[in-house]
């Protein structure tokens, strides 16, 4: 699955939210991760978890600013729950 | 025999003189002491739950005016009283600042510690389902995390249970062991520790 990597991000024409994550909140614990070139929920689920098959743990947490798991952006700020 | 008389007559005087003085001090001695108590009583009432050990250094001293008008020192009760008073409403103005210090403390930590909790809590259970853990982390790490996740926890109930039975600096204490083990599992857990978990 990772082979074809199927999330794999556009260069350019994102039309996504951006989330700043930089919260007011001093109890904030959210882990913000932003996409970069190249990157796939995939990926970013391998890096937190350890575990590709875990991407749909991220894509729920971002369902505000994603409606395609197979289409991130790059410069998206992602919650990594 | 005239002597006699004569130091008979002015033992009385003198006797009567002191007795009447002492009678004349009494009451307000007694009023002086009655307020005295009930400012102990009323700084009491937040103290002994925030400032305990002041409480004691309070009594102490109400025990020993009492101990003057019993020995019927009114005149000394009369005098140390205005400054005991004081300190009771005192310390009745320094419980009143703790409580609410506290109050604010608690307000705090038990609607942001419970989001932080909820965040670990997250974590461990998708590290859970993982079939490898990520780059840095060992399945003692992640135990560790989840043992520590169960000590959260068990401190997190206690320090509720201990606000609900209005013991907040009890809560507040908990509550602080409580951010110092969470920031130790966000850490295992490579995650970021919010600002109020650093101090």
């Amino acid at each position: 699955m990772e082979k074809k990597d199927p999330w794999a991000i556009p260069d350019s024409g994102s039309d996504s939210e951006n989330k700043t994550g930089s919260g007011a909140d001093a109890f904030d614990a959210t882990q913000w991760h932003e996409v970069t070139k190249g990157e796939t929920l995939w990926k970013i689920a391998e890096q937190y978890y350890g575990d590709g098959n875990l991407y749909s743990k991220i894509f729920e947490a971002n369902r505000d600013i994603l409606k395609d798991p197979n289409r991130i952006s790059i410069g998206q700020k992602l919650r990594i729950p | 025999m005239r002597r006699v008389i004569h130091n008979f007559v002015i033992t009385i005087l003198v006797s009567g003189l002191l007795s009447g003085c002492g009678a004349g001090d009494k009451g307000p001695a007694e009023t002086a002491l009655k307020g005295v108590e009930e400012a102990v009583t009323a700084a009491k009432a937040d103290a002994s739950k925030y400032l305990p050990e002041q409480v004691g250094s309070l009594d102490a001293q109400v025990a020993a005016l009492r101990d003057k008008f019993s020995k019927g020192d009114y005149k000394a009760v009369l005098s140390d009283a205005p400054a005991l008073t004081a300190k009771a409403q005192e310390l009745a103005s320094a419980a009143a600042a703790k409580k609410a210090e506290l109050t604010k403390s608690w307000e705090g930590l038990s609607s942001g510690m419970p989001r932080v909790v909820e965040a670990i809590k997250n974590r461990v259970d998708i590290l859970s389902q993982s079939k490898k853990l990520p780059a840095g982390m060992s399945s003692e790490t992640l135990d560790q995390a989840k043992a520590g996740l169960n000590q959260i926890t068990e401190q997190w109930n206690a320090a509720t249970e201990a606000s609900k039975g209005g013991n907040l600096a009890d809560a507040v204490a908990k509550a602080s062991s409580v951010k110092v083990k969470a920031a130790e599992v966000l850490t295992l857990l490579k995650m970021p520790v919010p600002e109020a978990l650093k101090a």
